[in-house]
């Protein structure tokens, strides 16, 4: 019986699947295709959607290019920040992942009077709207010569993803039985010995898991580069709004070449890490 | 081979349960010694306490007299087997064996763990199956490779955490025999916990009873089942249970106390089902409810003016439910209990 | 079902003065289960092969046997949690085998209980009445009873997050008896419900289980691994291994006359002793004691002799080694059957220290309370038996054994299947 329904179901739910993934994905590939595109088909009416060579009138042909892409990539200034986005990123992933590790650690293995509360301090810190900060911030960072500083970005971005990671870690060490570690401080290693050998190795799921969404927040993150950088220290996300702001006329070529080769490494990214970041996800169901 | 003491060992957790209520123990050298007790009695407590993986908040414990309360766990040089882990997923048995030999302090050579891996797992009965992971084990495998963990390191002392109780009725009383002429072989100290008083009985040189984080009684097997110090000791060991009567279920019985005078007998009578002699009798006043076979005895439970008796029988009598029967015991067989 | 809600609770049995059941009746409507060639196949493995088995009406059958023996598929079949992959599955002779768990009216008791957190102990052991419509003060007065019973009263007012493990568990399992006394389920099928319990605990739950079972007469099949709890809650017991059945009797037959060598091991705390022994017409003997068996001179059944005609090749070919042993033999003692390899099995209370017996090393005295297990090292291993509480012996010493011929049991040396072969003497043969 269950059978006869399923067999109703199935095409109705696949039709509600690519309806929906057309929506979704629509954006994506309108950025794709626009950075092949010739200028002055972006903006043409109807859309033009196939790639050719030439662009008869009121057709769906577009002038394949990949000028927008030499554009870019020949602007040393955008791939200066391109790099900066990079390093911040990983750099501030990196920080905040190991101090949230260590952290969440503690807060699994040890906890003490008040634990809780400090516990939701902590997520307390991510309640704040970022704007709501920035004056302040900004303030600060003037005066301790930290603007428009790499290091000033990593600084930031590493102590906001804490407190995320520290939760996520949290979480996940807690899923690790105890015992594993206390087996191997009996069998004579010390504690540091026995995290790294044992709770480390469990825990790497839900640590790629929480790195995964660590880097992609840092990779992301808007308004405090745009409040706190001006030339040396841009990222892309301020980098590629600026291509807009520069023009009278937008110049959608580049604009999403640009933003293609935004989204590039943290595609690559996932699908490299898909595997574990399934298994981090599903950490709990999967265990023994 | 070392002795440990527990003097007035006392843990209480952050939730204020009193974990352990000020425990005083000693444990001779190569000693095998259970701790018996109810779920949430605090053996697993005394046991990580002793571990030093629980840090006591008074009381001391000592090594060859020495105060070792203070030193950390791996370098207390002890093995534990725990209840509910047995291993690492991620290493093959080998592996696992070899864990505790990796310690750096240890600082063995490459050689000499594989060595000794090997020595361990043919001891065993797991030399094939060094290359096997934990997945591919069965249940009683597990749990040697578990207790090879253990053995590996050569430890002053084992600390066995229930290390039975997820498996099977069978297995387990394979693994208990396995266990002890393991422990007599290499010779150094045991502390096992476990709830099942077969286990305990079978195993022990010496049975410490532990009750709500106390001690109620330590004694050889022999000891606490025939001198039980209270009810609560008496009830623990021994199936089918010891029969308890309130000096008013006695006295309508016709027993008499033990201990001179009424009322001086204490509050409980005590009388094990083996010690009633039991006689067929159609016109007796007890009458059979419910009849088990228990290998060298059958247990019948019986009815007696409303007092259910558990009675142990010969297991060639014939008995079946409904049947009657005359009672007698011995007076001397009967323990009196204060409490 | 059939009870109408104002029906007071059955009474507890009273046996009558001539020791009739304890079982004041079986209600009509308690039903017979049957399973009927069912099988289960999971994948490419199989769980149960196809099976035959009848749960007779107002019966406690326990399915007893080792971790993945297929007993708990076979009461998840029983329940309808389970389709069988080939056979059905019968009520009353009634083909049920596609009607859905909650028709069956049956009630199936987990392994592991669920309460709920947000209700007392006496108001998660009400619920089942209060949900059939029993006003709230009657169904507390039956809850708070029975909890007296299973001497869990003083929890009636906690929370079961409150709770022990063990102490939950039997809540819940109270949760599910408290059924009996209103609109009583069927069956009942119970998957290992006292697993978790300690010690004490377990055996009074136990008997509060077999008690109510004796009050509500509802057919029961329970399952569970651990022999002892099987032996003493069965009317009759399944002995189950790799998903057949290896023998279906009572408690007591199973224990006295095990169908092959694994029933025999595995029933019985420590279970029988087996020995490989060697037949030579009406004698037998083994090789790891130097005990010499004589059968008695009927031993063979026709039907018996019949059935081992075909028996070991190995076993003429061996015997044809040892000629002229067998010159005192009887009719039967020359038939091939009789000679060859077979194995014996004794209980730990039919092993007897004797002096004219064969000597042995004492390995090892348990004292267990009521008696002393004895553990004994004989040429081929290791033995056990049980002697009287207070005697034992220094680990070394060495004894004389014989056995209670009444307790020697004897299976076949090839399939292990039990012979019926009645032994009169043992006899200790003289050493060098």
């Amino acid at each position: 019986m269950i059978r006869r329904h399923e067999s109703v179901k199935a095409p109705a739910r696949a039709l509600l699947l690519a309806g929906y993934a057309l929506i979704s994905l629509a954006p994506i590939v309108w950025m794709l295709i626009t950075a092949f595109k010739h200028p002055a088909d972006t903006t043409a009416l109807p859309p033009r959607i196939l790639p050719g060579i030439a662009a008869p009138e009121n057709s769906l042909w577009f002038r394949f290019t990949l000028s927008n892409f030499a554009r870019v990539l020949s602007d040393i200034d955008t791939m200066r920040f391109f790099f900066n986005s990079v390093f911040v990123s990983v750099c501030s992933t990196a920080l905040s992942v190991a101090a949230g590790t260590c952290a969440g650690y503690g807060f699994s293995r040890f906890p003490f009077r008040g634990s809780k509360h400090a516990l939701f301090f902590v997520l307390s810190t991510r309640m704040l709207p970022p704007l709501a900060l920035a004056v302040p911030i900004s303030f600060m960072y003037s005066r301790l010569g930290l603007i428009d500083t790499r290091f000033g970005l990593i600084l930031l971005y590493t102590c906001f993803n804490l407190s995320f990671c520290t939760w996520m870690m949290k979480m996940v060490l807690d899923e690790i039985p105890r015992a594993y570690e206390e087996a191997a401080m009996l069998d004579g290693h010390s504690r540091v010995e026995a995290f790294r050998r044992v709770v480390l190795p469990a825990a790497m799921p839900g640590l790629y898991a929480t790195g995964v969404f660590s880097l992609l927040s840092s990779w992301n993150e808007y308004a405090f580069a745009l409040t706190l950088t001006s030339t040396d220290a841009v990222t892309m996300p301020v980098r590629i709004h600026a291509i807009i702001g520069d023009n009278s006329i937008t110049p959608w070529g580049p604009l999403a070449a640009a933003s293609v080769l935004f989204l590039l490494p943290m595609a690559v990214f996932g699908l490299v890490m898909r595997r574990h970041l399934v298994r981090g996800v599903t950490f709990g169901a999967v265990k023994g | 081979m070392p002795r440990y003491g527990l003097n007035g060992v006392a843990v209480r957790f952050q939730s204020g349960i009193k974990a352990l209520a000020g425990v005083d123990l000693e444990l001779a050298a190569g000693e095998l010694l259970v701790v018996l007790g109810v779920t949430g009695a605090g053996k697993t407590t005394l046991l990580r306490t002793i571990a030093g993986l629980q840090k006591p908040d008074s009381g001391a414990i000592l090594e060859d007299g020495r105060d070792i309360t203070a030193l950390p766990p791996h370098a207390r040089d002890m093995a534990m087997v725990f209840q509910n882990f047995s291993l690492y997923p991620g290493l093959t048995v080998g592996g696992n064996l070899a864990f505790p030999l990796q310690a750096k302090a240890l600082a063995l050579p490459a050689q000499e763990i594989q060595s000794r891996v090997r020595q361990t797992a043919e001891r065993l009965g797991l030399a094939d199956k060094l290359h096997r992971r934990p997945e591919q084990l069965s249940g009683g495998e597990l749990q040697r490779v578990a207790i090879g963990r253990a053995l590996v390191r050569r430890p002053k002392l084992f600390l066995f955490d229930e290390p039975l109780a997820s498996l099977d009725a069978k297995l387990r009383e394979r693994m208990v025999s396995e266990i002890r002429s393991l422990q007599r072989a290499q010779g150094c100290g045991m502390i096992y916990v476990t709830h099942d008083h077969v286990e305990a009985m079978s195993l022990a040189d010496r049975i410490a009873v532990l009750d709500q984080g106390r001690v109620l009684q330590i004694g050889t097997p022999d000891e606490i089942y025939r001198h039980p110090a209270e009810s609560r000791v008496a009830r623990m060991l021994g199936r089918p249970g010891i029969n308890l009567l309130t000096s008013e279920e006695a006295g309508r019985l016709g027993l008499p106390l033990p201990g001179a005078g009424p009322g001086a007998g204490g509050k409980f009578a005590g009388i094990r089902p083996e010690s009633w002699r039991v006689t067929a009798d159609p016109k007796g006043p007890a009458v059979a409810t419910l009849v088990e076979q228990l290998g060298p005895m059958l247990a019948i439970v019986l009815d007696v003016q409303g007092i259910t008796l558990r009675v142990a029988a010969p297991p060639y009598l014939r008995v079946k439910p409904g049947d009657r029967f005359r009672l007698g015991v011995d007076p001397s067989e009967i323990l009196a209990f204060e409490k | 079902m059939t009870i109408p809600p104002s029906a007071s609770p059955r009474p507890l049995a009273q046996p009558g003065p001539e020791g009739g059941p304890t079982r004041p009746f079986a209600p009509p409507t308690v039903p017979r289960l049957q399973l009927a060639g069912a099988a289960k196949k999971f994948g490419e493995v199989i769980a149960v092969y196809p099976m035959d088995l009848e749960v007779r009406a107002g019966e406690f059958l326990v399915l007893l046997g080792p971790s993945g023996c297929g007993k708990t598929t076979t009461l998840r079949m029983l329940a309808g949690l389970e389709k069988p992959s080939q056979g059905s599955v019968l009520m009353d002779g009634v083909d049920v085998t596609g009607m859905r768990p909650g028709d069956r009216d049956m009630a199936f008791v987990f392994q592991m209980f669920s309460l709920y957190p947000h209700m007392t102990v006496l108001e998660n052991v009400a619920f089942p009445l209060r949900a059939q419509g029993l006003p709230a003060s009657e169904a507390e007065r039956r809850a708070a009873d029975l909890l007296r019973q299973m001497r869990l009263q003083p929890l009636a007012h906690l929370r079961p997050s409150k709770l022990s493990g063990g102490d939950q568990q039997r809540v819940g399992l109270a949760r599910a008896l408290i059924r009996t006394q209103l609109r009583a389920p069927k069956a009942f099928l119970m998957d290992e419900p006292l697993g978790t319990l300690d010690g004490a605990l377990r055996e009074e739950t136990r008997t509060a289980l077999r008690t109510a079972h004796n009050q509500s007469g509802a057919t029961t099949v329970f399952v569970t691994h651990d022999q002892d709890e099987a032996m003493s809650l069965a009317d009759r017991i399944a002995v189950m291994r790799e998903g057949k059945i290896l023998q279906l009797d009572t408690p007591r037959a199973i224990y006295d006359q095990p169908a092959d060598l694994f029933v025999a091991d595995f029933v019985g705390s420590p279970g029988m002793n087996l020995f490989p022994a060697r037949r030579q017409g009406d004698v037998a003997v083994l090789s790891a004691l130097p005990l010499t068996i004589h059968f008695a001179a009927d031993l063979d059944a026709p039907e018996d002799v019949a059935s081992r005609a075909t028996g070991p090749t190995g076993a003429v070919g061996a015997s044809s080694r040892n000629p002229g042993v067998t010159q005192a033999g009887n009719s039967a003692a020359n038939q091939p059957g009789d000679q060859g390899p077979c194995w014996l099995g004794v209980r730990p209370q039919n092993v007897i220290l004797s002096e004219t017996g064969a000597p042995c090393r004492v390995q090892h005295t348990e004292s267990l309370g009521s008696h002393n297990l004895l553990t004994l090292r004989h040429a081929e291993g290791l033995m056990k038996a049980w002697l009287p509480a207070g005697v034992r012996f220094d680990d070394g010493a060495t004894v004389c054994v014989s056995f209670l011929a009444s307790g020697c049991r004897w299976f076949d040396g090839v399939h292990g299947k039990a012979q019926n072969w009645r032994t009169v003497e043992v006899e200790c043969r003289a050493t060098a």
